[in-house]
């Protein structure tokens, strides 16, 4: 195999960052070797550009996705039209916003680019995300019910919290936003916190997998 | 089909129809029922009404458009109030956002689009200032953390950090170490859990106030009070937070982001009771199927 196709390139680069970064965390700190923290930052500065031109390639692979579909589209079937579209926005956006913007030194201020974003971007955005409420009041009506005694409390539970989370709760009763704050307070945050502490040790675990060249998935590919 | 499947298997057209009806009727007829004011929210506004003279506060607004109709007020609110402490007390307000979508946000509600803002004098760069987005999410946080200046080395239009003339306030922000509260009002990651690994560990003193989605909340009660002082919970806790600001100033009141997020909590109120008798009528369904069942 090319020397470039090898994995223990990479694998080294990830160490040799992760050390950097884990020697700045411990010795960095208040100026114990002041040196660190310099490397340190210069490595995330180098990451924080990549991940600012991967931007630019998520863009490519997009638009180089949607061109696929576009060229391979079917008699009848119309769904091109929405890969279509995108085209049209995202090269409407790219030209309002880089060419014009960075022209004219408006920046994201030039006008058009802002009245898209204002009066189309906005509206659809918080369209999309407002759905949400048809979605979750028909799953409520569906799955919140009481077959076991598990599932009882959980609607118990579920529905005081509502009340106690929607405005109306305290004025109908003051009682339900004392039981909401009880429920979030005690049996919620023993249960996330458990959860949280379970994470964080996975993350550690995985961490050192990574360090140690024995999780390889971030390499891409596959064996 | 019996009365007890019918009741149990309503079409999610009606739900989805019903729910659209009463939602629009209220946001048309709002009725303005009462809200309560909770501990959080007063919180909230007495962390920012202790803010020391001349500390730096930074305000960021790490959301994208599709939270702007729960979260726009606590954004607006903070942002006025934040402007009103700088005229009281000289405090320092650096705004910026790790979300590529936030940007235009920042601008538009300094800017005044959403509703007037009362700057009450502040000078840009000399008492607040806006970086604008930063990219690379957690990486960027940390790399702000260290050193600032490198981590966003202009403001929005492009001002160098370092051009004291410009931007004097950049001459006090050169890491985390010189900033005294982050407000971070976020819709999801990059938010609270990554400044709280790249910040707050980098200083434990660091008071940081949040403003989030009402189904976020869950999660940031685990951090609270030891490392989120408080924070704004969904459209309820925006309104809250608005209706106390307009007791200092009734304006806000009447301002757009204010008046939706006061006008929003008929729609909240009416949508979950609603929700809840959904859940009742399922569950009459069940039971009553499960008896003709026994039966």
């Amino acid at each position: 195999m090319t020397w470039y196709k090898r994995r223990e390139g990479p694998l080294i680069v990830t160490l040799i960052v992760a050390l950097f970064v884990i020697f700045e965390w411990y010795f960095g700190e208040g100026a114990v070797i002041p040196e660190a923290t310099t490397v340190s930052g210069q490595v995330q500065l180098f990451v924080a550009f990549i991940l600012a031109f991967v931007i630019g390639v998520g863009a490519v692979s997009v638009l180089r996705l949607h061109w696929h579909r576009i060229q391979r589209r079917k008699p009848g079937d119309y769904s091109w039209i929405y890969s279509g579209w995108i085209f049209v926005v995202i090269i409407l956006f790219v030209v309002t916003g880089i060419f014009l913007g960075a022209l004219s030194g408006l920046r994201t201020e030039e006008p058009s680019y802002k009245w898209m974003y204002d009066y189309v971007f906005m509206p659809l955005s918080g369209t999309m995300y407002s759905i949400l409420a048809f979605f979750i009041a028909s799953g409520a009506y569906r799955a919140f019910r009481a077959r076991t005694a598990e599932a009882a409390l959980l609607l118990i539970a579920g529905t005081l919290v509502m009340l106690g989370n929607a405005p109306i709760g305290g004025v109908i009763w003051p009682g339900f936003m004392d039981i909401n704050t009880w429920i979030q307070r005690i049996p919620m945050m023993a249960g996330i916190r458990g959860i949280l502490l379970g994470a964080g040790i996975g993350a550690i675990a995985m961490g050192i997998r990574i360090l140690t060249g024995r999780e390889r998935g971030y390499l891409g590919g596959g064996e | 089909m019996s009365l007890s499947e019918k009741i149990e298997r309503i079409d999610r057209r009606v739900l989805y129809a019903l729910l659209w009806v009463v939602v629009l009727f209220i946001l048309l007829s709002p009725v303005n029922m009462p809200v309560v004011i909770g501990d959080l929210t007063k919180e909230y506004h007495r962390q920012i009404e202790a803010i020391p003279s001349n500390a730096i506060v930074v305000l960021a607004f790490d959301l994208g458009p599709e939270g702007w109709p729960e979260l726009g007020g606590m954004c607006y609110g903070s942002m006025q109030h934040l402007f009103w402490k700088i005229h009281e007390k000289h405090i320092k307000v650096v705004m910026l956002t790790y979300w590529s979508t936030g940007a235009a946000l920042i601008t538009n509600c300094f800017g005044g689009v959403y509703g007037p803002m009362d700057k009450m004098g502040a000078v840009y760069g000399v008492d607040w200032v806006n970086l604008g987005y930063i990219a690379a999410g957690e990486v960027g946080m940390s790399a702000f953390a260290t050193d600032v200046w490198a981590a966003k080395p202009t403001d929005y239009q492009g001002w160098l950090v370092s051009d004291a003339s410009k931007l004097p306030i950049m001459q006090q922000v050169r890491s985390i170490k010189d900033i005294y509260m982050l407000i971070s009002i976020e819709s999801g990651t990059p938010g609270f859990e990554e400044y709280n690994r790249q910040w707050w560990t980098r200083k434990s003193t660091l008071k940081i106030l949040v403003g989030a989605l009402g189904v976020s909340i869950p999660g940031y009660e685990p951090y609270r009070p030891a490392r989120i002082q408080s924070y704004l919970g969904g459209g309820r806790g925006a309104a809250e937070y608005i209706l106390l600001l307009g007791q200092t100033d009734p304006k806000i009141l009447t301002s757009q982001p204010g008046k939706i997020a006061v006008g929003v909590t008929d729609a909240l109120s009416t949508s979950h009771m609603l929700v809840i008798v959904f859940v009742v009528i399922g569950n009459i369904g069940y039971f009553l199927r499960l008896r003709r069942k026994q039966q």
